[in-house]
């Protein structure tokens, strides 16, 4: 719930009060986000609060992600594909839990065989099911069986892949069900209340040599405040320290708050504009090529991008992250004109106009400035913006003509985490392309990365071309926190609080 | 008596299994939730495992039998998202909403019932003008509004309160505030009719007659006749309060069953939103059983036939 119109008025009063006392002196970071996490673990949420706060706080994952990219060794020392299908990891032998008990290969092997058993249920499947099992070579070397060639293991093996202690979700599938709610990370879990609070303390026992470093606050806090407006407030009356995803309306009358830094910084998540091509009851005019053409010709990205979404959001194009494996950058270079649009739409019989029905999930707003430009060439939108489970159903039924979609591939930076979801054939597929869809799967299973970039970059030009997707702009994250706390944030939407800490005083 | 007491809790029993069947109904027509539960990045497969994993496969009636043979049996089923039993889930956030609904409407009333007796006893007066003006404006400005004002005023301004939380006892005036205010006018309106009403009634003259002081024939004889119907509104406002505070819990995220409710509808955790529902349909069919039979005890014409 947002009760936004409030906040500017809010934040107006604010501007003359400067945030109450940190929780430097107590060397504490307190933070909060709408998230409400109902378990513990990263593997029964979907929040990227559970998965950094606790998969990252408290937990170690085999090898760990820089800001750029780069694996470094973490819990293993060190790894190497023996096939597609198998990789192997030596693991470190000096590691304690936070209850003392060695870390051993029998945790790791557990933990993969559990999160890879589809009975067990973890929430995002894609995240694990590609895994056949692990098994223990020897003492320290796990060894790691793909049920297919997945070039993209590592990126989820050094984010997501927590490793947890053997048992612990015992028979009940609770998190710390055999009474070990421990982890191997730089903080260890203090305090836990479903849905409202997590303190977690620092693990003095932490390895040294970790890329993560020693830990740099006594204790972080996290609480759940499921309102934007509570939010802000909290934060200018020194409640907590730090929150994100500020509406952009919100941030900039924040900016001018003393002691308070704000920053919008551009994500990985996309929007996308995503055409219907399966044939629909009554006719589908987006099979046509000259409607697409003129759908993505009526829209006015940059407008929307500076007018709407504000700071830290870039137009795009091409239908991924710049960053991501297998991106190419302009994949299509149709920009705003609404003459020729309209001219397309005559061309193609419809220049008495047209009525579409499109669904989205994210804004509001954006999606009444798209069905706007729209409008304005004789396309009238019928327009619905729900949840995401609601809007994914009308597509998996087909009763939409386009979707402006986004997706956050889990900052897995690699583009089958993103296109391999939409254009594979499966019932996410509008588009229902055998050729794109064997070029992703090829480029999916295969180890070479030439031979896997050959098979993306025809995928991603035959996307754009064709316009399957239009692609519209990257989501920023609005960043607001004390200025007396260093932080830095990344395009991964992963705050990292163990390299952030509270200015020398 | 005994008879009319059988038959209002028939009655409520009736109503019960009604919102049962609705909740049930509903929640189900509202969001797949094997596709809820697979989530963003499932394939078909993965939601057919959990469709037959979970039993959701199964025709709808079936479904709602197996359910409610449980319900009866004490087992509200097991959270989807908390992986333990929704009665844990919902016991637990129990006292905060009880604390708040409580307090709030004790707020209402000890603000509400005097009010509205000086505005009954000189209709038209300032006091009475205050009154009403105090009335409209609780029943025109949103909660919600009154609430985010609190938090500028008195969090962020003035930094007297905190802004959410539901840990200490400060945390808990600005929403009892918030929410009483919005509780008061009605009961502040009634006891105002009530009073104009019965001031004008034979009986009230014969004991002004009797040369009665007046704060025996205002507080004696007028208002416990005033105050009759204020028994069955307030039951329905107390109802209102335990289970209407969705907003106010969630601004301030307190840890109550309306913030639990709105948590279990964006996760889409639909045995704790079928849960929290028939809770709440308890409490207002208790509360108005109970304010029916303190009605048909206070006066025995409502008892009928």
């Amino acid at each position: 719930m947002k009760f936004k119109f409030l906040l500017t008025a809010a934040v107006a009063v604010a501007l003359q009060a400067a945030p109450g006392a940190a929780q430097q002196s107590e060397n504490t970071l307190r933070w909060t986000s709408e998230a409400s996490l109902t378990t513990i673990d990263p593997y029964f949420n979907y929040h990227r609060e559970a998965m950094l706060l606790n998969g990252q706080l408290v937990w170690d994952t085999l090898a760990y992600k820089t800001a750029d990219g780069e694996y470094l060794p973490l819990l293993a020392t060190e790894w190497e594909w023996i096939d597609d299908q198998t990789l192997e990891f030596k693991l470190r032998d000096d590691v304690k839990w936070h209850d003392g008990e060695p870390f051993t290969i029998e945790d790791a092997v557990y933990t993969f065989n559990y999160i890879s058993t589809p009975e067990n249920g973890v929430n995002v499947q894609s995240n694990v099911n590609w895994i056949e099992s692990a098994e223990a070579v020897d003492e320290t070397t796990l060894r790691l069986n793909l049920k297919k060639p997945f070039p993209a293991a590592m990126e989820y093996i050094s984010t997501l892949h927590a490793i947890l202690p053997d048992g612990f979700f015992g028979d009940t599938g609770q998190a710390g069900a055999n009474g070990r709610l421990v982890g191997t990370g730089p903080y260890k879990v203090a305090d836990f209340v479903q849905g409202d609070r997590i303190r977690v303390e620092a693990f003095d026992g932490y390895f040294a040599d970790s890329p993560k470093g020693m830990p740099t606050f006594d204790a972080i806090v996290y609480r759940t405040i499921p309102d934007t407006s509570t939010q802000i407030a909290e934060l200018l009356s020194g409640g907590v320290d730090w929150i994100w995803r500020v509406p952009p309306d919100q941030a900039e009358p924040m900016s001018g708050v003393p002691d308070i830094t704000v920053s919008a910084d551009e994500t990985m998540r996309i929007s996308f504009l995503s055409m219907n091509l399966r044939d629909m009851e009554g006719g589908n005019p987006m099979q046509d090529a000259k409607v697409r053409e003129a759908v993505a010709l009526a829209i006015d990205r940059q407008t929307i991008v500076d007018q709407v979404i504000g700071e830290g959001s870039t137009v795009i194009n091409s239908p991924c992250f710049r960053t991501q494996f297998g991106c190419i950058e302009n994949a299509t270079d149709i920009g705003y004109d609404p003459e020729k649009a309209k001219e397309l739409l005559a061309e193609a019989g419809y220049g008495d106009g047209m009525t579409v029905r499109m669904t989205s999930y994210r804004s509001r707003e954006w999606t009444e400035a798209v069905s706007g430009y729209l409008a304005n060439v004789g396309i009238n939108v019928e327009a619905s913006v729900l949840d995401y489970a609601n809007a994914r159903e009308r597509v998996v039924n087909n009763e939409v003509n386009m979707m402006l979609g986004d997706w956050g591939s889990y900052g897995v930076n690699d583009v089958s985490a993103l296109l391999n979801n939409f254009f594979t054939l499966s019932e996410d597929d509008m588009a229902q392309d055998e050729a794109v869809s064997e070029a992703l799967l090829a480029a999916a299973q295969t180890a070479d990365p030439d031979a896997r970039m050959e098979q993306y970059e025809f995928a991603v030009n035959e996307i754009a071309d064709k316009l399957y997707w239009y692609p519209m702009w990257t989501h920023p994250t609005t960043y607001a926190y004390n200025s007396n706390l260093e932080f830095e944030s990344h395009p991964d939407e992963n705050p990292r609080f163990f390299m952030s800490k509270w200015a020398d005083e | 008596m005994l008879r009319f007491i059988f038959r209002r809790a028939a009655v409520g029993v009736l109503v019960l299994v009604a919102v049962a069947i609705l909740t049930f109904a509903l929640t189900n027509a509202a969001v797949d939730p094997a596709r809820a539960i697979a989530g963003d990045s499932a394939t078909a497969d993965d939601i057919r495992a959990i469709r037959e994993l979970y039993g959701f496969d199964r025709p709808l009636h079936i479904q709602f039998l197996a359910w409610a043979q449980d319900i009866i049996q004490g087992d509200l089923g097991q959270s989807y998202r908390q992986r333990r039993p929704v009665s844990d889930v919902v016991l637990e956030r129990l006292p905060v909403t009880m604390i708040l609904g409580a307090t709030a409407f004790l707020l209402a009333v000890v603000v509400a019932i005097p009010l509205g007796i000086l505005a009954g006893l000189k209709p038209n007066s300032w006091i009475d003008r205050c009154a009403l003006t105090i009335a409209v404006l609780g029943q025109a400005v949103p909660n919600f509004w009154l609430a985010l004002m609190g938090i500028v005023i008195f969090s962020v301004q003035l930094r007297l309160l905190p802004a959410s939380g539901s840990g200490t006892w400060q945390s808990f005036v600005l929403p009892s505030v918030a929410l009483a205010y919005y509780a008061m006018p009605t009961l502040m309106r009634l006891t105002r009719a009530g009073m104009i009403d019965t001031l004008q009634s034979d009986y009230v003259r014969t004991a002004r007659a009797k040369g009665l002081l007046p704060p025996q024939v205002v507080l004696k004889h007028a208002l416990r006749n005033a105050i009759l119907p204020l028994v069955s509104v307030s039951a329905v406002q107390l109802g209102m309060m335990l289970g209407g505070s969705v907003v106010i819990e969630t601004i301030f995220a307190m840890q109550g069953i309306g913030y639990l409710a709105w948590e279990s509808i964006t996760m889409s955790d639909p045995p704790v939103v079928q849960a929290i529902v028939l809770t709440i349909a308890s409490f207002y069919v208790v509360l108005t059983f109970s304010a029916d039979v303190i009605n048909a005890w206070l006066d025995p014409r409502l008892r009928g036939s």
